[in-house]
């Protein structure tokens, strides 16, 4: 039932797809992280040096758009709890490899980790 | 209005309800919202199916609407531009293929296309909204769960536009 142009164009997003994995993880990912930053609405909400977290820290992320509590650790990050309906922050997991991501889009927050010398956060003002 | 257009006219809204449900259905899938950004896309098979019967302009008011409505109603306010977005892009790029290689393609190349636009939309407007170039390093991942249910959602609209008798129905 699926033609050929189905076959190609199915192979190609997933080959696509899969070449770009690799090159994030050789390329993007591959810097030493060197700070986590928590982001509201594009602004810069907490920052903290992976190397310095002995302990994992609970950060309670309040603001207009809502209640995310987010887990720093020398390990990474994770959020805990959410006030969005979805959760699919909480759902992303640990990031641990800088440049990761993950964004609670309904409470706009990010959390990013920060990798090498790079300290451009990639958020605008 | 002549009864012809008026039936066009009721089918196309029963349509928009029939995406509704099915967005709605998803949202209450626990497994389908354990993957951020990451979903089936059901809502997708009317919009695959409307190209065909109304037309790709009739196909992109339904899908506004049905994702305008459906997005207030599963997830909130704050995620309309994100399934608005996502539901435009997908049905022009559904409706360019069905156009352009709707000879070669059948509903599931047309499905995998338009769920990959689908996730392009959203992820380039989380991008927009947070202001930061790194959420397109969720895009990969969202590619290959997009190929995936896309070529599902194809296949049950192809299912569907086999099964439907449109033109008598419209007659």
């Amino acid at each position: 039932m699926m033609t050929r142009a189905d076959r190609f164009v199915t192979a190609f997003f997933l080959l696509a797809a899969v070449f770009a994995l690799i090159f994030l993880n050789l390329a993007v990912y591959s810097a030493e992280p060197s700070a986590i930053v928590i982001s509201v609405d594009g602004r810069e909400y907490a920052r903290y040096n992976p190397d310095e977290l002995s302990e994992p820290r609970r950060i309670e992320v309040r603001s207009e758009y809502g209640y995310n509590l987010v887990e720093v650790s020398s390990e990474g990050a994770r959020v805990l709890e959410a006030s969005c309906p979805d959760k699919s922050d909480v759902h992303s997991g640990m990031i641990s490899k800088s440049n990761q991501v993950i964004i609670c889009a309904p409470n706009r927050v990010s959390i990013r980790i920060v990798g090498g010398s790079d300290d451009v956060d990639g958020v605008a003002y | 209005m002549n009864i012809k257009a008026s039936k066009k006219l009721t089918i196309m809204a029963l349509f928009t309800a029939v995406g509704l449900v099915l967005q709605f259905v998803e949202s209450m899938l626990p497994i389908f919202t354990a993957i951020p950004g990451g979903k089936l896309g059901l809502a997708n098979i009317v919009s695959i199916v409307n190209i065909s019967f109304f037309g790709g302009a009739n196909a992109l008011l339904i899908a506004v609407i049905r994702s305008f409505i459906g997005s207030i109603l599963c997830g909130g306010v704050m995620s309309v531009p994100y399934s608005v977005s996502g539901a435009v892009l997908s049905t022009v790029v559904m409706w360019l293929a069905k156009k352009y290689a709707g000879g070669r393609l059948s509903s599931i190349g047309i499905g995998v296309l338009g769920a990959a636009a689908h996730n392009t939309a959203q992820v380039l407007t989380a991008s927009i909204i947070f202001g930061s170039v790194y959420i397109w390093t969720y895009l990969p991942v969202l590619i290959i769960i997009g190929t995936l249910s896309g070529a599902l959602v194809g296949f049950a609209a192809e299912t569907v536009l086999r099964k439907t008798p449109i033109t008598k129905i419209l007659k």
